[in-house]
């Protein structure tokens, strides 16, 4: 228990400390100093999120007590409580970590990832003046993305919520002398807390409810609240999820906070801290069950979100951009998985989307690094041949994220394509379509920077081995991310999805009656359409030597889609606009014209009374007598004779 | 003492309250009405007497004492009185070379 | 020392170095005197604070006035030491910003201070309404000498043609004032209708008024606070006088001054009119939360960078009122530890104002720009700052207002909706100032020095002092608790 309550305060200690450590002393460290420091941190952490991990069989618990059983087993969940937070009142709030197969997985996705992207950012931030800052705040947001996984309580999480989101705001605009970054961090943060109103008023309800917020007691009496009260948790809670894990209405951040270095891109919006909301839903499932009207508000924000920025997608030109959209799209589809109830899918899709997307964004940066900064596809081609470790990892990457059998991207996805079969095959074919167009985007992305002829000036020169070992690292997790959970069919017993059951309730009912032949058929369909976009993609991209026009030249509709359907032009003309006017009538109208006048005014007729109240003071005497004695007779009177 | 008390007496008390009533009227429209200073000082000082007399009627028909302390004691202040507004009447002939009171409200706002 | 001793000398202190600057002018150390008073004074406060034992204490207890049945009674609760521990925390920083703003006739400015901090410790330390108000006006005389001496207009290009410092502190003064005269009215009526004529709290709590009256004098004695906090509408005085009063006058202003407005309410509104109370709840937080979110827009664009704070300080003290009037255990904590919280905030925000302003010689935002390649210390500090103004978790801010949604939402969900709205516009204008300021291409080519030792010395312990209490809030909690369960059960 001991030793289980220290590796518990150790794994998000330890990048807290590297973080205040590195910011205190970021003059002082020097070189690489800084990075060692902080990728030490991050490697010390995941090995104790190891042992925790280890430490923490719950399988074996599982089977001793019976597999399928309705909930986790005692013992399933750990409880590390360090101090009492916030205690008033009926709140007690502690400062609490919850070690249980959800939070274990996700500590080691965030740490173990955070490792090899810290190690990657030794060689992609060499030449930056501020590397120390950059590896102070990184190591920050692995402490904050760690207490949101960890949290024992809504609020715990919320800190992490916050504070990953803080982070991030930190790292795109970490090149802060450009305005467009800075405008890019602040839209980011802003959108977030957008997402954050729902989130804090979602705990607001449930506390009001249950009067807790401990995770474990708010599930026990979450049978006991009704469904339209469920519903509007779950709904609030979905719009804090909606903001973080950029879905629709909310998404257009994320493609901006591409602004900051490519590391951040990789760890922060592709693998861990966009997966927060998909991590909140699972974390929630057993609320989330029980309100099914949520349950498709998150269907269906999923495949819309899914369908449309996977459609975008198809005509960014910007490496960072395309892979970005991508990251909006896979999100939306494990919010389809969420809706379907389909916990252990999503957090599968979660794991794989971690390895291969961070892969992508790494060897994208390795592409930007080989290119010293240029991001623009059209410019680039014909690099397998330069740059051969980032090509055949990046290759990799691009048929996991594709769904080519047996990479991981096949099994994660395909889990979340049958459980869309099963519900209805619209919405399989919804879904193999948002698989179809991220195939076709990847691969024209893959064709355009590495095959063809070299279209652009820059010498192009391959990375340095602390940045080439995370890709070949990440790309032999995503060749064989898949036998996490190994479907049955392929003779796999779904280690993954067992695993997760012990935390998560409603996982065990996932169980599909599919038959196999129908599973079978599925899966080849996926595969050859699949295989026919690839060939396509290959003609048209792979021997391309011209630029491709610039978006304003394209046809109408494309030109809408490539805008990203004018989203960011209707909420800046819907909203932003809107809010500055706003700001400024109510200041020149409503304080300048209306609030200050009014009180000046109230002076003003103070004065005017006075001048009025002179005309009594005449200096002639008698007048005065006058009104004194008339006043004396007055009072007399009313005095005798009123009372 | 008892002859004087005695003496009081033998007038209604009516009539005192009456004559007082009358001299202090006239006292008081010679203040409000009248313009020179003179007269208005003398007309204060019948105003003062009236109560004196009011004062010292109903001390001798209540056989209270207090009331003639009270008309010793206002008298006194009367003199302290009439020595101001004298001296005061005789500065402002002096600065403004007349005794109307009207000459007196550049005070006023 | 004696424990009576000890308020007296919290009242003496500060008012007899005062008295002492004034006499003997001592201009070259006026600030050293001042700041030693000060410091004896937070020592004292806080060395109570580490023996309080719980409960309400009563020190000094005197005849007064006999004859109206007035008694001098002196002593505090968990709530009344909640607030002498912020003035007292408060005070030698203010005090302290002072040392690097050019000063013509620093005696008195610092024996102005002085007095405002007798004034405050007297207002918090007061069982006696009386009492409190004689400390509640004494309070305004050196603030307006403070305003019309020393302040400064702003200058005519943010559209403001009125800039006049007479004319702003002559503003504050009488509504101000207007309001002091309205609660005097209802204390003497609350004292005239007392059996004993008896102006103490303790007496005036268990003053069952008839429900028609309590509803009129709710206002009575709300208006002085609706105005010195203040909430929407009564706030028109408030944005000018903070852009126009000097450095130091706006800390003690917003940092100190206003929270004598949630101390005035919780000991004379809640106890003497609870129906009243009952009867405008939600017109009062309605009104508190219309004034957060108006003034959190208004920021937005403001151009004037301590104009900006001032709107931001009035959208946070709306969210504290609204708390207040929650009327249950999170709100109430919640605000009063959101006081404390926000205390210390607007003092950070305005030495910032003040640093930056002696570095770029301006308050105009749109005359700055990329300030923090000049001086990444001073960009960090604000940063700091920043995060408690937005309320990030672990952040003092974030305990009060987690608390105060909590309690708003007990009693309406729209109004928790409406309440949290805030932390999106505070996000908004918070990241667009300091973007505006700190970030983006170096636009005023300044030879700004970075934040220097002194800086640090002022803001650093601050800064701890909210990260401290955000990761680790039970110490003021704790004293809360008690005092604020005792207040809530007698109303209910």
């Amino acid at each position: 228990m001991v030793t289980t309550n220290l590796l518990a305060t150790l794994v998000p200690g330890l990048p807290l400390f590297g973080a205040v450590v590195i910011a205190a002393m970021r003059r002082q460290l020097k070189g690489n100093a800084a990075g060692m420091l902080g990728t030490t941190m991050v490697v010390a952490s995941f090995v104790c999120s190891l042992l925790l991990f280890l430490d923490h069989d719950v399988v074996s618990v599982m089977h001793e007590a019976g597999l399928h059983q309705e909930h986790p087993p005692e013992g399933a969940s750990h409880i590390v409580t360090l101090f009492d937070w916030i205690s008033i009142g009926n709140m007690h709030i502690p400062f609490a970590f919850q070690i249980d197969a959800l939070s274990l997985t996700m500590m080691l996705i965030v740490t173990g990832i955070g490792s090899l992207i810290h190690l990657y950012s030794i060689g992609y931030m060499h030449d930056d003046a501020r590397v120390s800052t950059f590896f102070a705040q990184i190591n920050l947001f692995t402490f904050a993305m760690l207490l949101l996984v960890m949290g024992a309580n809504f609020v715990v999480t919320f800190i992490g919520w916050e504070g990953v989101g803080l982070c991030s705001y930190l790292l795109i605009g970490f090149w802060y002398t450009t305005p467009a970054y800075n405008y890019a961090a602040r839209k980011a943060f802003v959108m977030n807390r957008i997402g954050d109103v729902g989130f804090v008023l979602g705990l607001a309800m449930i506390f009001h409810l249950t009067g807790t917020l401990t995770y474990t007691e708010v599930f026990e009496k979450a049978g006991s609240l009704s469904t339209p009260v469920l519903t509007g948790i779950t709904l609030l809670l979905f719009i804090g999820a909606i903001g973080k894990s950029a879905q629709l209405p909310l998404f257009t951040w994320l493609p901006d906070a591409m602004a900051g270095p490519t590391p951040v891109s990789a760890l922060i919006h592709a693998a861990t801290m966009v997966t927060a909301g998909i991590f909140l839903i699972v974390r929630s499932s057993v609320l989330f069950s029980l309100a099914p009207i949520t349950q498709d508000v998150v269907l269906y924000t999923g495949l819309i979100t899914a369908l449309l920025t996977a459609s975008i997608g198809v005509f960014q030109n910007d490496i960072k951009k395309v892979l970005a959209y991508s990251t909006v799209s896979q999100l939306g589809l494990m919010f389809v998985a969420l809706g379907l109830g389909a916990y252990s899918s999503a957090m599968f899709h979660v794991t794989t989307h971690a390895f291969f997307k961070a892969l992508l964004f790494l060897g994208a940066g390795s592409v930007i690094h080989a290119l010293g900064g240029e991001q623009d596809i059209r410019k680039m081609g014909g690099l397998k041949g330069v740059t051969k470790i980032t090509y055949v990892t990046f290759l990799i990457g691009t048929l996991a994220i594709a769904g080519i059998p047996p990479l991981s991207g096949f099994f994660s996805k395909d889990a979340i394509m049958l459980a869309a079969y099963e519900r209805s095959p619209l919405l399989f074919a919804a879904t193999m379509l948002v698989s179809l167009l991220t195939c076709f985007y990847m691969f024209r992305l893959l064709f355009l920077t590495f095959f063809g002829t070299y279209r652009g000036k820059a010498h192009a020169h391959e990375s340095p081995l602390t940045m080439t070992l995370p890709l070949m690292v990440l790309a032999v997790l995503s060749v064989i991310g898949g036998l996490l959970n190994l479907p049955h069919i392929v003779g796999g017993h779904e280690p993954m999805k067992e695993y997760l059951a012990t935390a998560a309730d409603g996982i065990n009912g996932e169980n599909s009656d599919m038959s196999a032949n129908t599973e079978w058929m599925l899966m080849g369909l996926t595969t050859v359409l699949i295989l026919s976009v690839i060939v396509l993609a290959y003609n048209r991209f792979a021997k391309k030597t011209t630029l491709d026009p610039e978006a304003d030249d394209l046809p109408l509709f494309s030109r809408l889609i490539a805008r990203k359907w004018m989203l960011d032009e209707l909420y800046s003309a819907l909203i932003e606009k809107p809010y500055g006017w706003f700001s400024n009538t109510f200041f020149s109208v409503g304080e300048r014209k209306l609030m200050v006048p009014l009180m000046e005014n109230t002076g003003r007729w103070t004065q005017k009374a006075g001048k009025a109240m002179r005309m009594l003071q005449s200096g002639n005497m008698s007048f005065y007598l006058f009104g004194m004695v008339v006043g004396i007779i007055v009072f007399l009177a009313i005095t005798l004779y009123g009372g | 003492m008892d002859g004087i008390i005695t003496a009081i007496r033998v007038v209604p008390l009516l009539d005192y309250v009456v004559l007082s009533f009358i001299l202090f009227s006239i006292g008081m429209a010679g203040v409000m009405f009248r313009r020179n200073t003179i007269i208005i000082l003398m007309c204060l000082e019948l105003m003062f007497n009236s109560v004196n007399l009011l004062l010292a009627a109903f001390s001798a028909y209540h056989s209270d004492p207090g009331g003639q302390v009270f008309v010793f004691f206002i008298m006194l202040v009367a003199a302290a009185e009439v020595t101001v507004g004298l001296a005061i009447l005789v500065m402002m002939k002096r600065n403004v070379d007349s005794v109307d009171i009207n000459q007196l409200n550049r005070l006023k706002w | 020392m004696a424990d009576d001793m000890l308020l007296i000398a919290l009242l003496l202190i500060p008012f007899l170095t005062a008295t002492l600057l004034v006499v003997a002018r001592p201009d070259k150390n006026a600030r050293g005197i001042a700041m030693m008073a000060s410091v004896a004074c937070s020592v004292l406060v806080i060395a109570q604070w580490a023996k309080f034992p719980g409960g309400s204490l009563t020190f000094v207890e005197h005849d007064w006035v006999p004859a109206w049945g007035l008694r001098l009674l002196m002593g505090y609760d968990g709530t009344g030491l909640l607030f002498l521990l912020l003035t007292a925390v408060i005070f030698p920083f203010i005090i302290g910003a002072g040392f690097k703003q050019p000063n013509d006739r620093p005696s008195l400015f610092n024996a102005m201070l002085l007095f405002t901090q007798a004034a405050l410790f007297g207002v918090f330390m007061s069982q006696n309404a009386f009492l409190f108000y004689i400390f509640y006006e004494l309070s305004l005389v050196p603030l307006f000498f403070l305003l019309l001496f020393w302040g400064s207009p702003s200058p005519e290009r943010f559209g403001d043609r009125r800039a006049n410092v007479r004319a702003i502190t002559m503003r504050f003064f009488i509504y101000t004032l207007l309001g002091g005269l309205a609660l005097l009215f209802g204390i003497a009526y609350c004292v005239v209708h007392e059996p004993a004529h008896n102006a103490d709290f303790n007496a005036l709590a268990q003053l069952h008024l008839p429900h028609g009256t309590q509803i009129w004098l709710f206002w009575a004695l709300f208006l002085a606070f609706a105005v010195k906090l203040p909430i929407f509408p009564f706030h028109s005085w408030q944005p000018d006088t903070y852009t126009m009063a000097p450095l130091q006058g706006t800390m003690t202003l917003a940092g100190v001054l206003l929270k004598m407005g949630l101390f005035g309410i919780l000991r004379f509104v809640f106890p003497i009119v609870p129906d009243g109370v009952e009867f405008w709840r939600s017109t009062v937080i309605w009104l508190a939360i219309i004034g957060a979110l108006y003034a959190g827009v208004i920021a937005f664009r403001q151009r004037d960078l301590k104009r900006l704070v001032a709107y931001s300080s009035l959208s946070h003290v709306g969210l504290l009122c609204a708390g207040l009037f929650a009327q249950n255990s999170y709100g109430v904590s919640g605000s009063l530890y959101q006081a404390f919280a926000h205390a210390i905030l607007v003092v950070c925000m305005l030495y910032l104002v003040g640093a930056i302003q002696s570095r770029t010689g301006t308050t105009d935002l749109d005359a700055m720009g990329g300030l923090k390649l000049k001086a990444p210390r001073l960009a960090a500090l604000f940063f700091l700052v920043m995060i408690n103004a937005v309320a990030l978790p672990l952040t003092q801010s974030f305990v009060g207002e987690w608390l105060m949604f909590n309690g708003l939402w007990q009693i309406d969900g729209w109004m928790a909706f409406a309440a949290v709205l805030t932390i999106i516009l505070g996000a908004v204008y918070m990241l667009f100032a300091y973007q505006r300021v700190m970030l983006g291409p170096d636009n005023t080519r300044l030879q700004a020095t970075d934040a220097d030792s002194e800086d640090h010395f002022f803001l650093v312990p601050l800064i701890a002092i909210t990260l401290v209490l955000g990761v680790y809030p039970a110490p003021i909690l704790h004293l809360l608790d008690g005092p604020v369960q005792q207040m809530l059960s007698m109303l209910h």
